[in-house]
């Protein structure tokens, strides 16, 4: 009885490890409809809208990375850590308020940017409070409470702002007035190239450094690449640390620059350039989308600064060909821009990273069954604590953001609407799994970025001239029943969560249910035909909770049973 | 090897209520509601004897009357809530906009230019229930029923219900007349409604009491002080249709084969669909009965000032406070929490408006965060009691079950 059990359950385990087409084929179909018909709706006002307008572009890329932004910080306490936060329009406003609050009292932007995510993750912390004694429903309601009572404080305390609020200046726009064009701005000096080729060059040698040290001793922890993805030997290893140091750097001098703390004047078209490459290099190195795959690290490196070089060049050539008045948009919109999208990027690493060490697999753990997860040992104040904070941290940077690409801080611009938009982006895009929450956040913007403009224009003239059509308005009933179809149909999102496949574990589930008898799963039997004929023998030489797999399979698996009996 | 097992699902699956538990709950139930019966008349006599003493020059009857008659609408517009948690086990939160629906199918009548008949009162609150139900119904056949045949969780109910609400919000806002900007809802009254409110303002003693609902304003003395209370007919109609609603349903929970029932399929559906209940049907009964009485409240509880989409979802937190607070799924809970939470707002207006008369402009009360003269802290005082109940008494009032984490 306890074999059949077991195996009902083993079977059950592998059937959701396996690959499920039906349902992927659901996703994609409907993610392929509604982002055809969502692209289409955010080419109509480029079509129709007589000048090809650049702010439109600029607008749309730092709203996507700010939503990303946020519904990455989202997911990871609904997807990974399983508490359903309603309030997360409340952290927020937290990190926007507190941002302005220290900057008005004095304080340099940077270090009131950072303590922005850090008053917003301390609010996280007093959250897990409730959290402890309510069960899911509850808890969302509770932080839907919260986050309304911020905004009705706030809009009720003159020493807050108010109902006015405040004015959010651009860091950057005290270093240049405002009509400062495109191209002017090339011409200007160029101070952060320099200090990205410095720093390139001292990781460069840094890098020397520890190979020298690194590469002839294999199965040694290796402590710097650590917190980067890691795939394949200590090789890769270390030239994935070097790369991801890289990009990190490259964006941390982009955002220092936003915010001059160089005290020079940053070129706009050479931070555009870096940032082309370092995306380019993000999604080469850990999707190995591009064609280079497997490489000399000092070819790589090579090639990184031919790259480098060639965009710097494209750039400036971009900078004279094009007309002042064709590129229109302002400086201050292309910082904005590359602001967002830089901390996106270094968000999505380190909420990756989070997700994929053995602390995200305990918050996964809680999420699932926290019964079992504290019967193991683990704190499950500490873990909420951290993971709370860590994610409302993030929202705090991003709610920043956020007022810069608004231009002031309100308290009507933090309702509770915003954090139901989250919802829907994580929804659309695919709970716990951080490529689905930016996804879902890309789409949804598209569609919320088109509609606004294709409002503007009614204003302007033009074919939607004529038209009495609320269309803002009518992109959020699309949203409504795009999220209700895919809670319906495809509940999983477009990109279901990746499901950690154990291979090792897997198999020894396997070569379990293939050896007691009544296995009734044709899977399973199919499985076993086929793993005899290739002869696959690797399970028997693993050791699992104390059970040894000897060459004599049958023999050993017999006596477990007996055991169990 | 079996009592192993049946230890583990022991250890997994725990009673959730004893019986004697239960009686005990039922006992306390009833010396809170001898005491919540004290309080209340505690507040009328003091609330009269400080208008006598005209304590800070405020009319504490007239705070009173006010907060029974929001106290009424809250009740109106969150039972049908607690009727859906009972049922379908999950926050709605597309249950606010029932209230807008209400209020539209107002407006649209009132758009529509048709005669007496149609636009008055009566018939204005009567077609606002059915369209009230008939929406309700129609999320739970298109939205709730299937995600419930494919056993989607509490959360993602939640998620569906917020769906639901922004679609009708700006389904409304999108075809309705008005649309985006306010209008005024206009609630005609009958022509004999008028004719008996002359009538019966003839009766001695008690003639403008007994006239009150019927005409527009009627003015009471209070004895022993200048002041006077100013009663208004939409606020006595929406405290008698509170009082009929909650007779009614009572009568409908505890005699008829439809509320009982009901009672059953939100116990155990699986139970009483064995007994022969036709669970599909009772489901959908409940949606209207919650529906109706919903948008019926919001036509009552907006009947002055302007309608916007966003109305009812304005109310949307308030509505879950007194649920809430209430108790999540107990029906006596709603209504004792309904008087509590628009005790709560009345008093935190009131203290307010108190403190900013009295407290001069320089002093450093003045900085203090709740002393701010021009702010309106009405939501705050509700918001802040669900937090505290959930926090320190998260069944409610008369909830039976803890809704506590699993720990």
């Amino acid at each position: 009885m306890i074999n059949e059990k077991l195996n009902q359950t083993v079977e059950d385990i592998i059937a959701k490890a396996e690959y499920n087409p039906k349902s992927q084929t659901v996703n994609y179909t409907l993610a392929i409809i509604m982002g055809g018909l969502i692209f289409l709706s955010f080419v109509l006002p480029l079509v129709f809208g007589g000048s090809t307008n650049l702010d439109y572009f600029t607008f749309t890329i730092t709203f996507i990375a700010i939503f990303a932004g946020l519904s990455l910080s989202l997911n990871m306490e609904v997807g990974f850590l399983g508490l359903p936060n309603f309030g997360k329009i409340g952290f927020i406003a937290v990190g926007a308020y507190s941002y302005i609050l220290f900057v008005n009292s004095g304080v340099n932007e940077i270090l009131s940017f950072i303590f922005a995510g850090i008053s917003a993750g301390v609010f996280g912390i007093i959250l897990t409070l409730p959290s402890l004694r309510l069960k899911e429903d509850y808890f969302a309601i509770v932080t839907i409470v919260v986050g309304e009572i911020i905004r009705e404080t706030v809009r009720n305390q003159h020493q807050l702002g108010g109902f006015e609020g405040f004015a959010v200046p651009l860091p950057i726009d005290r270093l240049y007035p405002s009509n400062t064009t495109f191209l002017q701005n090339i011409l200007l000096n160029n101070n952060s190239i320099s200090i990205i080729l410095i720093t390139l060059i001292l990781i460069f040698l840094y890098f020397i450094y520890l190979n020298q040290k690194y590469s002839k001793i294999y199965a040694v922890p290796y402590s710097i690449s650590e917190p980067f993805v890691t795939k394949g030997g200590i090789q890769e290893e270390v030239e994935n640390g070097l790369i991801n140091f890289t990009i990190f750097l490259g964006i941390i001098v982009i955002v220092l620059n936003f915010f001059g703390s160089f005290g020079g004047s940053p070129n706009g078209a050479i931070d555009l350039s870096i940032l082309i490459l370092l995306i380019l290099l993000f999604f080469q190195r850990n999707y190995k989308f591009a064609l280079l795959r497997k490489y000399d690290i000092h070819w790589d490196f090579l090639k990184t600064i031919i790259v480098f070089m060639l965009y710097i060049i494209f750039s400036y050539v971009l900078g004279f060909v094009f007309p002042v008045n064709s590129l229109s948009t302002t400086l201050s919109n292309w910082y904005n821009m590359l602001l967002a999208v830089g901390v996106l990027l270094i968000s999505y690493k380190l909420i990756e990273d989070i997700v994929k060490s053995p602390f995200g697999r305990t918050m996964r753990a809680f999420r699932d069954d926290d019964t079992s997860a504290i019967s193991v040992g683990k704190s499950l104040l500490g873990y909420r604590i951290k993971g709370l904070a860590l994610s409302n941290m993030f929202a705090g940077f991003f709610g920043v953001l956020l007022a810069y690409q608004v231009g002031s801080i309100t308290p009507d611009g933090y309702t509770p609407t915003t954090t139901f938009t989250l919802y829907i982006m994580i929804i659309v895009g695919g709970t716990a799994n951080n490529i689905g929450a930016i996804f879902g956040a890309f789409l949804i913007q598209l569609l919320f970025q088109a509609a606004s403009k294709m409002g503007d224009l009614q204003n302007v003239g033009g074919i939607f001239a004529g038209l009495r059509f609320d269309f803002v308005n009518f992109s959020l009933i699309v949203v409504g029943v795009v999220l209700i179809l895919f809670l319906i149909f495809a509940p999983e999102g477009i990109f279901p969560e990746q499901k950690n496949q154990n291979e090792r574990y897997l198999k020894l589930l396997k070569q379990l249910s293939l050896d007691t008898e009544g296995s009734k799963s044709y899977l399973v039997r199919i499985l076993s035909f086929f793993m005899s004929i290739a002869g696959d023998n690797s399970f028997r030489h693993q050791n699992l909770r104390g059970l040894e797999f000897t060459e004599n399979t049958d023999e050993k698996s017999s006596n477990y049973e007996e055991e169990m009996k | 090897m079996t009592d192993a097992i049946d230890l583990d699902e022991e250890l997994l699956y725990p009673e959730e209520v004893n019986i004697d538990q239960a009686i005990a709950e039922m006992r306390k139930r009833k010396e809170l509601i001898y005491s919540l019966l004290i309080i209340s008349v505690f507040i009328l006599v003091s609330s009269y004897l400080l208008t006598v003493v005209d304590l800070y020059r405020q009319n504490y009857v007239a705070q009173v009357y006010f907060t029974l008659v929001k106290a009424s609408q809250f009740i109106l517009v969150s039972v049908g809530l607690t009727l859906s948690i009972r049922v379908k086990k999950f926050a709605n939160f597309a249950h606010a906009e029932l209230l807008t629906v209400g209020l539209y199918t107002v407006v649209a009548i009132n758009d529509l230019n048709l005669n007496l008949f149609f636009n008055n009162l009566l018939s204005l609150l009567f077609f606002a229930f059915i369209m009230g139900g008939l929406i309700a119904i129609l999320s739970e056949l298109l939205v709730f029923g299937p995600l419930a045949k494919r056993k989607a969780t509490p959360l993602s109910l939640m998620v569906a219900s917020i769906g639901v609400g922004l679609i009708i919000r700006h389904v409304i806002q999108q075809f309705l007349p008005g649309g985006g900007v306010p209008v005024i809802m206009v609630l005609p009254l009958p022509s004999f409604w008028l004719s008996i409110g002359n009538f019966l303002l003839t009766v001695p003693l008690v003639g403008s009491f007994l006239a009150s609902p019927f005409n527009d304003i009627t003015t009471f003395g209070i004895f022993g002080s200048s002041k006077t209370l100013t009663v208004s007919n939409i606020g006595v109609i929406s405290i008698l249709s509170m009082v009929i609603m909650v007779l009614t349903l009572q009568f409908l929970f505890k005699k008829t084969y439809l509320g009982i029932s009901m009672r059953a399929t939100s116990d155990d559906e699986d139970l009483s669909e064995i007994s022969g209940i036709n669970t599909q049907s009772i489901t959908y009964w409940t949606w209207f009965i919650s529906g109706g009485i919903t948008a019926f409240g919001g036509v009552l509880l907006f009947s002055s000032g302007a309608v916007v989409p966003f109305a009812g979802f304005s109310q949307l937190l308030i509505i879950f406070a007194v649920v809430i607070l209430g108790g999540f799924d107990s029906f006596e809970g709603t209504l004792i929490s309904g008087f509590i939470i628009a005790g709560i707002q009345t008093l935190t207006i009131m203290i307010n408006g108190i403190i900013a008369n009295n407290v001069p402009p320089g002093s450093p009360l003045s900085y203090t965060v709740f002393w701010n003269p021009s702010a309106d802290w009405s939501n705050v005082g509700p918001f802040l009691m669900i937090i505290v109940v959930l926090i320190f008494r998260p069944r409610g009032i008369f909830g039976l079950v803890d809704p506590g984490s699993k720990l």
